[in-house]
């Protein structure tokens, strides 16, 4: 469950996660945004788009398993130090049936925030008309890598 | 050829083809299917800029919706007339920065059931000339028997 005594060892925790999330061009190029944000955990929404969806029009799986992926990594990284980047290393998601909805929120909860590995979970809801239900679960590992950002090229 | 690999649908890969070229998400990033034979499905995807996470890699969203839709067709090619396949549950390990100029993901039939179809997935990155593996997956695989034209 979430763990709200969470504390971040960077003072600057915020906006270093809200910086890096700016950087993804994959979530500008799906419309994604941070929906909520605290030490140890981050949401993640992408409203509904016709163009990203698989055979049937139902919102791809692909783009549920990278918001619920990319809420875990940066409800790790929120637990970081200053000067490291956070990289996806493993996670397995389970997919319910496809779900039609406006919007589809993930929120990430770190489990547990190593020095190394961070254990993260991640649930994706569909929403439409004030209703949510439950359309992916993930449990996710996340690295802390002791390159900064910058020294990733980017 | 295995005999479990064979097609149960004389018209599986027009079926593939078409399910393939419905899905918005891959005309949306550019993948297009590189090679289909019965049980098995590559996928091709060249480097964009708009498709990145924070180092300028591919985005690991992208490089496992590409796994996972591979996954999927490879299945699909196995399964009967008028079948959807859905994903049900994978598990992928980011083995190396998604880093190239283009990507291949490649879904191989593991076990085809009636219901349940297993599925492994590598996807690799073509970089000055040399294939890495990026990533791997294993996937399980739905059958939908007659639910082709459920559509929301």
């Amino acid at each position: 469950m979430a763990d709200n005594n969470r504390q971040p060892t960077d003072p600057a925790w915020e906006s270093k996660v809200r910086a890096s999330f700016a950087r993804q061009t994959f979530m500008r190029f799906i419309g994604a945004r941070i929906a909520a944000l605290a030490p140890g955990r981050c949401a993640v929404e992408v409203p509904f788009r016709s163009d990203l969806c698989q055979e049937d029009g139902f919102i791809h799986g692909g783009i549920v398993t990278a918001i619920a992926a990319n809420a875990a990594g940066y409800a790790a990284f929120s637990l970081m130090p200053a000067s490291s980047s956070v990289l996806g290393i493993e996670y397995k998601v389970n997919l319910d049936e496809p779900t039609p909805g406006e919007r589809f929120v993930a929120t990430g909860t770190v489990v547990k925030a190593g020095r190394t590995l961070s254990v993260v979970e991640s649930e994706v809801r569909a929403e439409a008309d004030g209703k949510s239900s439950a359309v992916a679960h993930m449990l996710a590992t996340m690295m802390c890598s002791a390159k900064t950002e910058a020294g990733h090229g980017a | 050829m295995a005999p479990e690999l064979k097609p149960r649908d004389p018209a599986w890969e027009a079926c593939v083809r078409d399910g393939f070229a419905r899905q918005s998400f891959m005309a949306a990033i550019g993948a297009k299917i590189a090679a289909l034979s019965p049980g098995m499905c590559e996928l091709e995807l060249p480097f964009r800029a708009d498709l990145c996470q924070q180092h300028a890699y591919v985005h690991g969203g992208v490089i496992a919706a590409i796994a996972d839709t591979a996954a999927g067709f490879a299945a699909a090619t196995l399964m009967p007339a008028g079948a959807g396949v859905l994903t049900v549950e994978f598990k992928i390990n980011l083995i190396a920065p998604a880093e190239g100029e283009r990507f291949r993901a490649r879904g191989e039939t593991v076990r085809a059931g009636r219901t349940l179809t297993v599925v492994e997935s590598e996807v690799s990155a073509e970089k000055g000339g040399v294939w890495r593996p990026v990533a791997r997956m294993l996937a399980t695989m739905m059958c939908l028997e007659g639910k082709r034209e459920v559509r929301p």
